[in-house]
């Protein structure tokens, strides 16, 4: 297993974020973990990161645990966090040369690897410009390209589509898929049903820190749209159009 | 225009950050106020001292100007009826959208300072009935000219104001002008030469100097009317009412064009730069890495540079007033000046007491690449050694030329040994405040305006903050006491010998010490990074 988590836990004064959550990811698989804003996806994924502590539960990234091994564990995982910045008064090229000796790689090799993730994820023309000025899709993907820049097991990514452009959002997409096709396994975060559906073969549908259901995308959907799925496992959708009736009328 | 007051109103009441807001306000109400009655009453007492009254007046005049053309830049990003962009959706005509922004700049604090500090003029210089209509016609005049070149220049500047770099320049700026108020002070006692003949002849002589030039501006014309015969003063104050006109023009044709095309900062390629910068050697790996981060955000984050400017800057500028002013004392009385060098090192290390707070949540890189368990000192070490690269060599400085200047090089050797053992130690202890207080910085702070330094973050936080960095600076004191008892004797009896001993024990202790605080500083680090991330991230 790429990723294995069991009962983690966090809540926010009385506020509970994460309420016991398993996780199973197999190796090379391009896993979605879905649901509503505040299901508590941020949450779950900074606990497997290592970024906040969980109150109770443990997590295995690669067969190593992330709260009682956290150096080694880190040197497994690449990280796209949501709502953290990034050394944003660096350069694009600045930045990956700097995440690069961060985690004291060889400077030659960081050079040629910032190179090429700059040029495929078309940021060649802007490597010389400061991320505070680029605009949300080209930070998204210059955060990208800082976490494949040690060539991580397991890429862990919080809404790496929100608010990106078509054309980045093409790019970001097929960088992944080849970097799970080669052997690595992505676990991504998404309020977005259409973009699970056609991108994932695992999902696992979170509401109100709890994991609802899990498994392969083919399994859960069984021959309904994923929406559906979500929207019945949910609650809520299709209700009170009656109380807008004024609505539309002229 | 009751926007203007329904803003005010509202930036009062509102919000999390109202009560510093408030006080903030206050604040600006009481020092513009009593600045601009004091500019009134000492211009008024300045009647009958010959040619004084009509220079102070045009130097009042045009820094009144000055001021009133400066202060958009700093309060641009927090003063909604500056841009016209962002006042381009309300339902306005052109003509309706201009009175509201002219209207607008003629309500709150600064008109009402400047009308009153002008005002001073009537007292200080009128003759008769005819001049004192003019020196009123003239002061009316003056509020105009200060608040359409104010708008032109915002107007005009609004595309780069708007703009990230506009709004560096903004808080640089800030900076500069709160380090002038440290200039003033020293320039003040050499113009009036502390009452001292001689020195007052000399204040004089040098404000005629400065005034005879700008005589020949708007707001010298204006100053001078009143004294004027009165074909003369017509003319001026016309004079002055075409340049009111020609700025007014300017405005409107800028705002029209802010408002057809509104907002496109565009982006500027810029050169490559490269991590480290150039002429600099610093190891490779992860210290490296941080050193040259922290410098290359010194320049380009202005928060960062503000806040060492104003650290450093600030000491910097204390010998300067009696150097030049001397008031009676010898050069050699002011030898010890030197030792101001120890205040400079204290206060530049204990600009890393919140290294992590002015990261930010980009802290969680720092966290997420930390593989080695060496990692946790790197980071720390990197912090303090980018404090050094740059405060080292100021110190040197200063040493140098004040013991030049002093005559005083005896000192020289003591003083530099005990600063730069005050550096080592108090970046060791402001790593350990670093861990053990963080708390978060907002991302856009200005001296002025709405986004004040009070507002934003955790009150609480930051005072927890501001008592460990006083702790902080206790321990640090503590830790020099084993240097008085080199340092005492150099004092009492200055000798080489004992001089060039400090210079090297003093560093090696302060090493020493910085070392050991900084191995405590990243025990916890390395324990607790996930708390001191979640410390200083900013309540979302």
């Amino acid at each position: 297993m790429a990723v294995q988590v069991r009962g983690l836990a966090r809540r926010f004064g009385q506020v509970v974020a994460v309420a016991g959550v398993d996780l199973d990811v197999r190796r090379g698989a391009f896993f979605g973990l879905v649901g509503p804003n505040g299901a508590g996806k941020t949450t779950t994924l900074a606990m497997v990161t290592g970024l906040l502590r969980p109150d109770l539960g443990a997590a295995r990234v690669d067969g190593i645990d992330v709260w009682s091994q956290p150096l080694l564990a880190r040197t497994r995982m690449g990280v796209l966090p949501e709502g953290l910045r990034l050394f944003e008064r660096l350069s694009g090229r600045e930045l990956l040369t700097f995440t690069g000796r961060l985690r004291g790689m060889d400077s030659s090799e960081v050079d040629s690897r910032a190179g090429q993730l700059l040029d495929v994820l078309g940021l060649a023309d802007a490597d010389n410009q400061l991320v505070v000025d680029y605009s949300t899709g080209m930070r998204k993907k210059v955060a990208l390209a800082a976490a494949l820049l040690h060539n991580p097991a397991v890429l862990f990514l919080d809404e790496p589509f929100e608010a990106v452009d078509p054309v980045s959002a093409r790019t970001i997409r097929d960088v992944l898929s080849a970097f799970t096709r080669r052997g690595g396994t992505v676990v991504f975060s998404s309020h977005v049903m259409e973009l699970v559906e056609r991108l994932c073969d695992e999902v696992a549908i979170m509401a109100a820190g709890r994991v609802l259901a899990a498994g392969t995308v083919d399994e859960l959907r069984a021959g309904r749209p994923l929406e559906q799925v979500f929207v019945e496992l949910v609650g809520g959708g299709a209700t009170g159009h009656e109380s807008l009736d004024w609505l539309g009328q002229t | 225009m009751r926007l203007r007051l329904a803003l005010l109103r509202g930036s009062l009441r509102g919000g999390a950050g109202a009560v510093a807001r408030r006080v903030g306000f206050v604040l600006g109400l009481v020092m513009g106020l009593g600045a601009s009655v004091a500019a009134f009453v000492g211009l008024a007492v300045s009647r009958g001292h010959g040619v004084l009254p009509g220079d102070l007046a045009v130097v009042l005049f045009s820094s009144l100007v000055a001021g009133w053309v400066v202060l958009p830049i700093l309060t641009f990003s927090s003063d909604d009826l500056l841009d016209p962009s962002r006042l381009a959706l309300l339902p306005l005509t052109r003509r309706q959208l201009l009175t509201v922004m002219g209207v607008g700049a003629l309500v709150g604090v600064p008109p009402v300072a400047t009308l009153l500090a002008a005002s001073g003029l009537l007292p200080a210089v009128v003759t008769s009935p005819t001049s004192y209509v003019v020196g009123l016609v003239a002061v009316v005049l003056l509020l105009a000219l200060c608040v359409s070149a104010s708008r032109a220049v915002a107007a005009l500047l609004s595309g780069l104001l708007r703009s990230r770099r506009g709004r560096d320049l903004g808080v640089a700026l800030s900076a500069v002008v709160a380090l002038s108020f440290q200039l003033i002070n020293p320039l003040l006692r050499v113009v009036t030469g502390d009452g001292s003949t001689r020195g007052s002849r000399v204040g004089e002589d040098a404000l005629h100097g400065l005034a005879a030039p700008l005589r020949w501006t708007p707001a010298g014309w204006l100053a001078a009317a009143p004294t004027q015969p009165l074909p003369t003063a017509l003319a001026s104050l016309a004079g002055a009412a075409v340049v009111i006109a020609v700025l007014l023009v300017v405005w409107e044709r800028a705002v029209r064009r802010g408002l057809e095309r509104p907002d496109r900062s565009g982006s500027r390629r810029r050169r490559e730069t490269g991590l480290v910068p150039r002429g600099l050697w610093l190891p490779a790996g992860r210290v490296g890495a941080l050193v040259a981060k922290d410098l290359r955000y010194l320049v380009r984050e202005p928060k960062r540079m503000v806040a060492l400017v104003t650290s450093i800057g600030v000491p910097v500028l204390i010998p300067l007033g009696p150097l030049l002013a001397g008031g009676g004392l010898t050069r050699s009385d002011l030898a010890p000046l030197v030792y101001v060098a120890c205040g400079i090192a204290l206060f530049a290390g204990l600009a890393g007491a919140n290294r992590f707070g002015l990261d930010g949540s980009a802290t969680w890189v720092l966290l997420a690449s930390g593989t080695d368990p060496r990692d946790a000192r790197r980071d720390l070490l990197a912090g303090d050694i980018a404090v050094a690269v740059v405060v080292v060599p100021v110190l040197l400085a200063f040493v140098v030329v004040v013991a030049a200047l002093t005559g005083g090089w005896v000192h020289a050797a003591p003083a530099l040994g005990c600063a730069l053992a005050l550096l080592a130690i108090s970046t060791g202890v402001s790593a350990v405040v670093s861990v053990v207080a963080a708390y978060p910085v907002p991302e856009r702070t200005s001296m002025f305006g709405g986004g004040n330094a009070f507002s934003g973050g955790n009150a609480g936080a930051s005072l927890t903050a501001g008592l460990a960095i006083f702790v902080g600076m206790g321990v640090e004191l503590a830790l020099m006491l084993p240097l008085l008892g080199l340092l005492l004797p150099a004092l009492l009896l200055p000798s080489t010998l004992l001089g060039i001993l400090l210079l090297v024990v003093g560093p090696a202790y302060g090493v020493l010490i910085g070392t050991i605080a900084r191995r405590l500083a990243a025990k916890r680090w390395a324990g607790r990074g996930p708390e001191v991330l979640a410390l200083v991230q900013s309540a979302r």
